[in-house]
């Protein structure tokens, strides 16, 4: 049964006050993808060091879904090394940012995930040689 | 009509099934579907419509009493198969106003459409031209994508007007001596404009009979069969696609009608048993059109379904006028939701389906829809596979509601209520 709890006050206070937003001044590397079905799309800038999550920022533009997935997310893994994210399994991150989707909202809440996987993967092949 | 058959079409209807084809004023008692969702409001007819009881009980009844498969049985089982799908295929070829031979089943539009495309291939050459208005869905897109990147084709867009019909001028500006297909959708499933295929159709003729072009003119209708009465033959088309699970039949079957001065000039897309007059080693010889295109075994009971799908439809727009009671209440729709600030629809009134599509300026369609999901309201959100068209006239994620057979007033004062409770909720949360 669909319910409306999924809503709660912290998603929407994520939503409209998204944390961690903008892009930052100090980045090596950034990714855009999107859920072109639903118009969802998320920038990422990460300052990664020492293999560490040094400091993320986001541009986002979707449903509440998303961006307050990203909004939490973006808070919970600062300083955490790009392993760990890589790998975040679903119901992990699920765990982690406390929301748990509809089988139709699971791709918005996953967005950020992957945008931030992606990110990752890409600077682990630039950086392979260093 | 296979070549051979001959069978009492009041046996088939009246004595073989149990279930009739029900007409009524209120028509959702006759979908077990409200019965056993007794809140739902349905309004995503356009994705796929709900079934009567004559569909599914009588579906139901074929495996039951009469499974077997069809043409090559020689014992009764299997006699009755072949003359319920051949009358089935009669029937359905009566609705469109095509004959029965002009008619080949298929799993329904996406697939049409993709056979119809690897069929053209042969009579295609470098540069010629495919044209295609840019409100396709996409399964009446890629494959001409993939056709003409395979051929070396052009293929060219006809654009909309601010209303989101088709840019006649445009169109003719796009035309040329290299013509070759000319794809087109009866009814856009994104804005549910109703294109004047007829029309369109006997300008472009028009404009090419200097060159003598062949041309070939495939329509996707898997939007218009539900609530238009299509005449296939007087469109004077090539090809027509369509789905039943759209028209209130089951899911799994569908067609597309090949016009009868062309249907065997085509290589068929798919190879199998009894599609074929002689087989040798090396070579096969065809049966003739529509056998060719329909090798393996076929499905029946989907096809007795959407046979039964069109009686329904049939009887009930005659006699309980549902074209016209889906049109009111698209009108109502339309004007109510407009007097909602921040609500944009896309195109204006005139010349569509009862079927529009509409986003709200600050809230996203997901959230909306979502929030009309928990009070029962079925609607779709999204770019309903359509971006090239959301592309080019940046539209945003929108939700479509599309009406159907059943639906009611009261279930439209519903929907707006809740889509107004929705817009609070969302606006509320956001002073907070």
């Amino acid at each position: 049964m669909i319910k409306m709890d999924m809503y709660r006050q912290i998603i929407m206070d994520n939503y409209k006050y998204p944390k961690n937003t903008g892009k930052l001044e100090k980045f090596n590397i950034e990714n855009k993808s999107s859920n072109i079905s639903c118009g969802d799309e998320i920038e990422i800038f990460l300052d990664i060091q020492d293999n560490l999550i040094k400091d993320i920022s986001y541009l986002a533009k979707g449903c509440a879904m998303s961006v307050a997935s990203m909004s939490l997310f973006s808070d919970k893994i600062k300083g955490k090394s790009i392993e760990y994210v890589l790998n975040l399994s679903e119901e992990e991150y699920f765990e982690l940012i406390n929301i748990f989707p509809t089988i139709s909202r699971v791709k918005c809440v996953l967005l950020g995930l992957k945008t931030l996987k992606e990110a990752i993967i890409q600077f682990k092949s630039q950086n392979k040689f260093n | 009509m296979q070549k051979g058959y001959n069978y009492d079409k009041f046996m088939i209807k009246d004595k073989l099934f149990s279930e009739k084809v029900r007409i009524s004023n209120n028509l959702k008692k006759d979908f077990p579907i409200f019965k056993n969702n007794k809140k739902l409001i349905y309004l995503d007819n356009a994705a796929t419509t709900q079934k009567p009881n004559s569909v599914l009980k009588n579906y139901i009844e074929y495996y039951e009493k009469y499974n077997s498969n069809i043409h090559r049985g020689i014992y009764d089982l299997s006699e009755m198969s072949s003359l319920i799908y051949e009358y089935s295929k009669e029937n359905i070829s009566n609705f469109f106003n095509i004959n029965s031979e002009e008619l080949v089943f298929t799993k329904g539009t996406t697939d049409s459409l993709n056979q119809i495309s690897r069929m053209l291939e042969s009579k295609c050459e470098l540069n010629d031209e495919i044209l295609i208005t840019i409100d396709q869905h996409h399964s009446n897109l890629i494959p001409w994508q993939k056709l003409s990147q395979r051929k070396g084709m052009n293929l060219k867009f006809v654009y909309l007007d601010e209303n989101f019909e088709i840019d006649n001028e445009d169109l003719l500006k796009k035309i040329s001596q290299n013509t070759k297909i000319i794809v087109l959708s009866h009814v856009s499933n994104v804005t549910g404009k109703i294109h004047p295929i007829k029309e369109i159709v006997e300008t472009i003729k028009d404009s090419l009979k200097i060159y003598n072009n062949s041309l070939y003119f495939v329509i996707d209708g898997a939007q218009a069969v539900a609530h238009l009465d299509v005449d296939i033959n007087d469109l004077n088309v090539d090809f027509y696609a369509f789905s039943s699970h759209k028209m209130y039949g089951p899911m799994g079957i569908g067609g597309f009608y090949i016009n009868k001065n062309i249907k065997n000039d085509f290589e068929p897309v798919i190879y199998g048993g009894d599609a074929i007059e002689d087989v040798t080693e090396l070579s096969v010889k065809y049966l003739e059109a529509p056998q060719k295109y329909e090798p393996g075994t076929q499905n029946v009971a989907g096809a007795y379904g959407l046979s039964l799908a069109v009686d329904f439809l049939r009887k009930n727009r005659k006699k309980n006028s549902i074209e016209k009671k889906e049109k009111e209440l698209f009108n109502y729709l339309y004007d109510s939701l407009l007097e909602i600030e921040d609500i944009k629809i896309i195109g204006d009134k005139k010349n569509k389906i009862s079927l529009l599509t509409f986003s709200h300026k600050k809230i996203h369609s997901h959230d909306l829809s979502y929030y009309l999901s928990t009070n029962n309201i079925a609607v779709r959100s999204g770019m309903h596979c359509a971006y090239p068209l959301y592309k080019k006239y940046n539209l945003e994620s929108s939700i479509r509601v599309s009406i159907g057979c059943y639906n009611t007033k009261k279930e439209i004062d519903y929907f707006i209520k809740k889509i107004k409770d929705s817009i609070s909720f969302f606006n509320n949360l956001d002073d907070k």
